[in-house]
């Protein structure tokens, strides 16, 4: 009997139809039970043999339907999974979170790699006045660089600033050598077209030490490094220039990115394109901040320049048109 | 600077250079090569020579020419004026490719044939010289019938051009180039072979001047007789490499000595001085100490100003000048003076050496067929050169090398300079005059760096003294980058725009602007024209620009500097959120609504941290939306403005009138270090109380109404729900959910209820709400 018992168990296909097969055999009216009440109807020395019997048989429906239950539970867990399953390929969410502006971007990164090497940030005002912005930087009144189409006056007789160099002068003024600093910020030039905007961002460097501390061979190590941190494997070169504040002065041109130095329409087929302005600090400019017996090195680049030649960005107006079909691509 | 091999060639033997190194030479030693252009006459261009010249019958301004190439006669129809038989020229011949897509052909021009093509100058890629054909000479070598033009040297040049530094006046020639090479590659110049050709009479025959004393300017004159002049086409052609076209020949002859030497020379007629038989000339000095010349009327202020040759004379005044350039440029300053193109180079410093200038003029010229009369009248004092004793330790130590002083005394003795006598570390050296630019030591130290070249000065780094640089601006930048970081995060595009705006739009929208004392005085352009005192007009441009583009969903910010009134600046984060909310995608179904005011301060509130919006007392009606605008509160403090703009502005703008702006002050933002609060470990309870109140009732009084309460376990509660329907006529329905917990217990539902009951009394009681 309950060999059929067992084999209908296990064939139950549902929790369903094990349960209506549990009271069939177990519930209140069941078979099992039923026999149980036969008890008293069988004589008292067979009785013992015959609840030996059922015991048994019910132990082992018992078993077995536990047994089942665990099977069809897995079973059904296996069905609920199979009914949550979705189509993962329809999954085409684009990035709902925004994305920093190439130039400040750039701006981050010049300011990190300068921290790191003990470098403090200082600013300065945007609207300087004629010391700071030129005179204090040996650029007299009467110096053919300051040609009034280059900059924007106010009214008042001030300038908006045309380099962060004015930062340098501040700095000095206000602190003591050893000075180790850098100065992001926005400066103006007047001039607008394909190549030149109105307004446009800068990083000025110096470093002030002692007489006889600080030479061009300092000077040429930080850049190389720096460059080479900004562009990765890039050559270097440095040629002889002219700023009126430092002394030898230099520009720094890297072999360009666009072609690996071949030469192509980008560096106008030199294989080369020029990045920075470097220089020893001129005399007059320590002059200038009551400076004495000290030695510096300068630098200044343009940071838009950088963000263009790093990500391959071709009009360097678009960088102020706020367009989100570039911005969205930094994302 | 425009120079040119076979120009250089002149005063240096550069034969053994290629044009490659001399270009690498040229960036080693400071001269930064913009640009290098070999040229090269395409194949095909032959030497011929026009044995006829004839009208052509139907076409009034073409000739049909016969040209003799030396192995045939060619039929050429020309249109150029200045065409004639016997003269030497560039032809053309059938199957020559001029440029990518000009390939010469047999051709038919109004019914004459015309077998190849009479070049003038920038048609085979040399300058422009004139309007008309290239008549060839000898000055490009000796003419053969036949002979491609490619095949002379002296015009397949490699024109490169300079892009000088504004120290180096004395570069400002080709001889100034030349003598820079020649230090650099140890080659000595050539020198000049002057064969001066003199007529009968002398200087004084033709010439007289009168002067006063005190002129400043060093003056040389001498005079010629050019009746027969005329200047060879190399001339020309190397001239019209500086893209320069000029009137007559003497005035390219003029420019074209002038550029090889850097020596200022100009030419003064007989017409324009004087109509006697003498040039008359007058010198003085104003007022401004700027040196006059004077004929019949003002002729030119040395260095600053020339006039023009009107005509030309058979007789000619040369006038060779150096001014001091930095006295110049001073003088020029101060009294505003205008000044033409010679400005350029006399500011920067010329060629003082006069002598040699009129040398090299008179040599050409007696080379072009004109005379020159003896003598020169000489107004020149002496230039002192400069003096400076250098320390060569000292110059080792800005350069960071230890570099020989042999080495170091023959790069200076070949740029020119003497150097005297030496005591043990230290130099006397002699500045040549044409080196303005050299001061002291450290002007010094760049010569030897740029002879030495910089490719071999060992990078070292540099030992330094550990300083803490930590400061105001580097915190405030910390604080920055967590903000951006935030408003990316958000949403919201980083972006940059000029700190200029337009001050009709700035008074248009109420806003104020820069005091006008303190105003831009030469701006860029009409919409940019003063500083802009907000971001918003920036932000809203940005918002059109995208919309042009098709974006729905537009949300920018940007951190930067704005001014008031009085120009003082402060730096401010403002940010701009129009149209949908997000984009279409799978998550939304496709259905997007509008951001509302709400969703926005939302999204700010996630960039820097918790808020009130209240109503600000004056309300800027032209832009705000009137109903949708608020002060920014922080710790009590007014930190900025949140607001929906107002629909006149979208229109102005073409945007979606669901547009907001918030501009927040960047130093009122709270920055400080978070201080914990002690965990509970009791449960926390919630309950939301639905009531209702008058539409019109600030929600701000019910809030002031539960924190006075100062319920202890009352851990926080917001405003979770707003309805309305036509039952509730003009009240409204809102939920509040309370957050309670008790740092001491679990609170018990008696508590619970009592906290609530006490905030549903008070309701009551103060403002008549009650529940739903």
């Amino acid at each position: 009997m309950s060999d059929k018992w067992l084999s209908e168990i296990t064939n139950t296909k549902n929790l369903e139809e094990l349960e209506n097969l549990r009271v069939k055999i177990l519930g209140k009216k069941g078979i099992l039970t039923l026999e149980f009440g036969q008890m008293k109807h069988i004589a008292n020395e067979d009785k013992k043999k015959f609840a030996q019997n059922l015991n048994m048989q019910k132990t082992a429906v018992i078993k077995q339907l536990e047994d089942q239950k665990t099977i069809l539970m897995a079973i059904a867990l296996q069905e609920q999974l199979k009914d949550e399953k979705i189509d993962l390929t329809k999954f085409s969410a684009s990035v709902q979170s925004a994305s920093f502006h190439p130039v400040s971007d750039t701006m981050q990164r010049v300011i990190q790699y300068f921290q790191n090497l003990n470098f403090s940030i200082e600013e300065g005002p945007l609207v300087e006045d004629d010391f700071h912005n030129f005179e204090a930087l040996n650029l007299p009144a009467y110096h053919p660089a300051r040609d009034m189409q280059d900059t924007f006056y106010t009214k008042d007789g001030k300038v908006l600033r045309t380099h962060t160099s004015p930062v340098q002068i501040r700095t000095m003024m206000s602190q003591k050598p050893p000075i180790r600093m850098i100065a992001p910020g926005t400066v103006f030039r007047k001039d607008f077209d394909i190549t030149h905007t109105p307004m446009f961002n800068q990083v000025e460097g110096l470093v002030v030490g002692k007489e006889g501390e600080i030479s061009f061979a300092n000077l040429k190590h930080v850049m190389v490094e720096f460059l080479e941190h900004m562009f990765g494997d890039v050559k270097v070169r440095f040629r002889p220039s002219f700023f009126p504040f430092t002394e030898p002065s230099s520009e720094v041109d890297i072999s360009c990115v666009f072609c690996n130095g071949k030469g192509c329409r980008v560096c106008s087929n030199t294989g080369w394109i020029e990045v920075l302005g470097c220089g020893i600090v001129d005399e007059n400019v320590f002059e200038a901040v009551g400076y004495k017996n000290v030695s510096g090195y300068a630098f200044g680049l343009g940071i838009e320049r950088f963000a263009m030649l790093i990500h391959n960005i071709g009009d360097l107006r678009s960088l102020f048109e706020s367009d989100i079909r570039l911005l969205g691509q930094f994302r | 600077m425009i120079v040119s091999k076979q120009w250089l060639n002149e005063f240096i033997d550069l034969s053994s250079e290629s044009s490659k190194s001399i270009s690498e030479a040229l960036n080693t030693i400071g001269l930064e090569v913009d640009s290098i252009r070999d040229i090269s006459i395409a194949k095909g261009v032959v030497v011929g020579r026009v044995k006829e010249c004839k009208k052509h019958p139907d076409a009034t301004k073409l000739n049909i020419c016969k040209v003799d190439i030396g192995t045939e006669i060619l039929q050429i129809v020309c249109g150029a004026s200045n065409v004639t038989k016997n003269q030497y020229v560039a032809v053309a011949t059938v199957g020559t490719m001029l440029g990518e897509d000009f390939l010469i052909k047999d051709a038919t021009l109004r019914g004459v044939e015309s077998i190849g093509m009479i070049c003038s100058s920038s048609e085979i890629g040399l300058g422009k010289i004139n309007d008309g054909i290239m008549v060839l000479d000898d000055s490009i070598g000796k003419l053969v019938l036949g002979k491609e033009l490619n095949k002379y040297e002296r015009l397949n040049d490699t024109v490169i051009d300079i892009e000088l530094t504004a120290n180096r006046g004395d570069c400002q020639s080709v001889y100034g180039i030349a003598k820079d090479l020649g230090a650099y590659f140890s080659i000595s110049l050539k020198a000049l072979d002057t064969k001066i050709k003199y007529s009968k009479g002398a200087i004084g025959r033709i010439l007289n001047i009168t002067h006063t004393n005190n002129i400043s300017s060093n003056l040389l004159y001498q005079v010629a007789d050019i009746s027969k002049f005329s200047l060879s086409l190399l001339y020309q052609l190397r001239v019209a490499f500086l893209g320069i076209q000029k009137n007559t020949q003497i005035e390219t002859l003029v420019t074209y000595c002038t550029h090889s030497t850097g020596i200022l020379l100009n030419v003064y007629t007989k017409n324009s001085a004087s109509e006697n038989d003498k040039i008359e000339l007058n010198i003085y000095n104003d007022t401004n100490n700027f040196t006059n010349v004077d004929g019949k009327q003002n002729l030119s202020k040395v260095g600053i100003l020339t006039s023009n040759i009107v005509n030309e004379d058979t007789k000619i005044v040369i006038e060779a000048s150096y001014s001091e350039p930095t006295a110049l440029a001073q003088n020029v300053f101060t009294s505003k003076q205008k000044t033409s193109d010679v400005y350029y180079k006399s500011s920067r410093g010329s060629n003082p050496d006069l002598e040699f200038g009129m040398d090299y003029i008179a040599n050409i010229l007696s080379i072009q067929n004109s005379q020159i009369y003896k003598g020169r009248i000489d107004l020149q004092s002496d230039i002192l050169p400069e003096t400076l004793t250098i320390d060569l330790t000292k110059l080792n130590k800005i350069i960071g090398q230890s570099i020989k002083h042999l080495q170091i005394e023959n790069i200076l003795i070949s740029l020119g300079f003497i150097v005297k006598h030496k005591v043990e570390n230290k130099i006397t050296i002699i500045v040549p005059i044409s080196r303005h630019d050299i001061k002291n030591i450290a002007d010094v130290s760049e010569e030897i760096v740029r002879m030495v070249g910089i490719d071999n000065i060992k990078a070292k780094p540099l030992c330094i003294d550990a300083v803490n640089r930590t400061n105001k601006i580097s915190n405030d930048l910390i604080k920055l980058n967590k903000l951006r970081s935030s408003s990316v995060a958000n949403s919201f595009f980083e972006t940059v725009t000029y700190v200029y705006s337009s001050k009709d739009l700035l008074l248009k929208y109420g806003f104020e602007v820069v005091n006008a004392n303190l105003d831009i005085l030469n701006p860029i352009n009409g919409d940019l024209n003063t500083f802009r005192t907000n971001m918003y007009l920036n932000l809203l441009q940005a918002v059109n620009n995208n919309e042009k583009q098709g974006f729905k969903s537009i949300s920018l910010f940007e951190k930067g500097i704005i001014f008031d009134e009085k120009r003082n600046e402060s730096k401010q984060l403002a940010f701009v959120f129009s149209g949908q909310k997000e984009n279409e995608s799978l998550q939304n179904s496709g259905k997007v609504k509008n951001i509302t005011l709400f969703e926005f301060a939302q999204k700010i509130t996630n960039v820097i941290g918790e808020f009130e919006l209240e109503i600000p007392q004056k309300i800027n009606d032209k832009f705000f939306h009137p109903y949708q605008c608020a002060n920014v509160i922080q710790n009590n403090k007014i930190i900025g403005q949140l607001f929906k703009i107002h629909p006149n502005v979208s229109n102005d703008f073409d945007i979606s009138s669901n547009t907001y702006l918030a501009s927040i002050d960047f130093d009122l933002i709270e920055d400080k270090l978070v201080q914990v609060d002690e965990i509970s470990k009791y449960q926390i309870s919630k309950r939301d109380l639905s009531i209702v109140v008058d539409k019109n009732l600030e929600y701000k009084k019910i809030k002031n109404l539960i924190d006075s309460l100062k319920l202890k376990n009352l851990v926080q509660y917001n405003l979770i729900d707003i309805y309305t329907d036509e039952k509730l006529e003009n009240k409204e329905s809102l939920t509040i959910k309370f957050v309670l917990q008790s740092s001491e217990k679990t609170l018990e539902e008696e508590d619970i209820n009592a906290i609530m009951d006490t905030i549903i009394k008070k309701l009551e009681t103060k403002l008549d709400i009650y529940l739903r």
